[in-house]
């Protein structure tokens, strides 16, 4: 039986540097075919490849992509849910970094295109539910956020994620305005942040984030209202002490520091038990940590969710 | 009655139609975003509570020129300000609540900006019930106008439950608080200045 020679160790492309290069085409090729068209490589979205398909996801039906573009909540870009489509475009994705830092053992700024190509991509289809009692389901592109917390290494005290928002009034104009301590802050429990259905998204619909929906990378937990999941994050830090978020921090009584789904934890301003899917009439029955109870419950065990909302 | 009376209530039956039609069409052509109902039933309490307050600026625009033209139009402005609300009320109840009672009752049995906004509804509806000639003369001028001191009451709450309703407060909401001030303003100096010219 032949048996294909196997090359010595030696002539084997490290994978970063074979993966450079193929960023590196893929960018000459994008950048040809977008230059052809007249159209300058920061204002398209580009198609994502390499993604692994999951079964996160498969029953639901995904929200239009015109509709999650068009109706968001990213106050950095207006308050109105058809500001951040319009103002978005202010936005410098390119070059991008996220600097991880704090308790961990090996802190490090990443490149968004080497945070790309080092992590597997994965789709997952996740209901996104707003603390507003209105619900899309999105077709995120990203890979877990445990996958990235583990190359730096968590030292043994760290106990929490803080996450941070680009804070630059020239790009977000939203910024001008004192409604928020800017720039946004969110925070998971080291735990949660470790979960597997947590994500960094760079894509939606098998191409690049767009602007308007928190590019070039954002935290995606599917089992929390939608503000817990933060936009354009250009740090991450690890740290001893629970933070407090940005809504958390205007309106304590209003918004927790868990602000997980439950339709039985009532808020003063929104009906929790049901809500509204863009794009249905009529109203769905809220469902326990957002669909997600089988997997995120164990989480909780024993916690007062009426205490800790 | 001023010879200009009948062309300005007609006018102002067509301003007050401009919007209800504007939103008609808006809504029919998919004009109001991706969450119409919400942009819908935003608009109506927003065009409502607009009604109100310009409602309440006919009388001291009266007294500021002299003119009795502006209180010709109070009548018709107070109607169309309980046509939009009520029509705020009823697309709430029926776009966002999907019609269904039981969820509407367990929404304002716990929601404070609901209640408010009902309340202030309901303080509009004996306004409206008595709001002709006939109903005045019948009830005599004094307890008539009495009542209508109602619609302040409505106002304030109006602007409360306007900024209750949002997640922090914006321009809208700062207007219609300076404007009601404004003019609650205009008629507390008014009745202190009255108060001491009768005393003097």
């Amino acid at each position: 039986m032949y048996r294909y020679p196997r090359p010595p160790s030696s002539e084997i492309t490290p994978r970063p540097i074979f993966e450079q290069r193929r960023s590196l085409m893929k960018g000459l090729t994008a950048a040809t075919a977008l230059g052809g068209l007249g159209l300058s490589p920061a204002l398209a979205s580009r198609e994502i490849i390499n993604i692994i398909e999951t079964d996160y996801g498969d029953a639901l039906t995904p929200t239009p992509l015109e509709a999650i573009r068009g109706y968001s909540n990213f106050y950095e870009f207006g308050t109105a849910k058809e500001d951040p489509r319009q103002h978005a475009h202010q936005l410098q994705t390119d070059p991008w970094s996220v600097s991880v830092e704090g308790l961990v053992d090996t802190p490090k700024t990443f490149a968004v295109e080497d945070l790309l190509s080092r992590f597997q991509l994965q789709e997952r289809v996740y209901r996104l539910r707003c603390v507003e009692a209105w619900s899309m389901v999105i077709p995120w592109i990203g890979f877990e956020l445990r996958e990235l917390l583990k190359a730096v290494q968590p030292s043994a005290e760290a106990r929490f994620v803080v996450f941070e928002t680009l804070h630059d009034p020239e790009q977000m104009p939203g910024q001008n305005n004192d409604l928020l301590d800017w720039p946004y802050r969110e925070g998971l429990r080291l735990d949660e942040a470790m979960h597997p259905l947590t994500i960094m998204a760079v894509g939606l619909y098998d191409q690049t984030l767009p602007k308007e929906n928190g590019a070039p990378i954002r935290l995606v937990v599917p089992w929390k209202y939608g503000f817990k999941s933060i936009k354009s994050v250009v740090r991450i830090r690890l740290q001893k002490e629970q933070p407090t978020s940005s809504w958390q921090a205007i309106r304590p009584e209003e918004y927790g520091f868990y602000a997980n789904v439950n339709p039985d934890v009532k808020h003063p301003r929104w009906h929790q038990a049901t809500e509204r899917r863009v794009g249905e009439s009529g109203r769905r029955k809220t469902l326990m940590f957002n669909g997600y109870e089988s997997e995120v419950a164990e989480l909780y065990k024993g916690m007062d969710l009426e205490k800790h909302f | 009655m001023p010879p200009l009376t009948a062309p300005l209530k007609l006018t102002a039956m067509v301003l007050g139609t401009t919007p209800l039609v504007t939103l008609a069409w808006a809504w029919e052509t998919g004009q109001l975003g991706f969450m119409a109902s919400e942009t819908l039933i935003h608009w109506l309490g927003k065009l409502g509570l607009g009604a109100l307050l310009l409602t309440l600026t006919l009388s001291p625009l009266s007294q500021l020129t002299g003119s009795r033209l502006p209180l010709t139009l109070r009548r018709q402005a107070g109607l169309w300000t309980f046509a939009y609300l009520t029509l705020h009320a009823l697309a709430w109840s029926f776009l966002d609540m999907g019609g269904d009672a039981a969820l509407i009752r367990s929404e304002l049995a716990e929601q404070h900006h609901l209640q408010l906004g009902l309340l202030c509804l309901t303080l509009l509806v004996p306004l409206v019930a008595t709001s002709f000639r006939r109903a005045r003369e019948w009830m005599g001028l004094l307890p008539w106008l009495r009542l209508h001191r109602l619609v302040y009451a409505a106002a304030i709450g109006g602007v409360f439950h306007q900024a209750m309703v949002q997640k922090v407060i914006e321009w809208p909401t700062y207007l219609s608080a300076t404007v009601l001030s404004g003019l609650l303003g205009q008629r507390l100096i008014r009745a202190l200045l009255n108060r001491l010219t009768r005393e003097s």
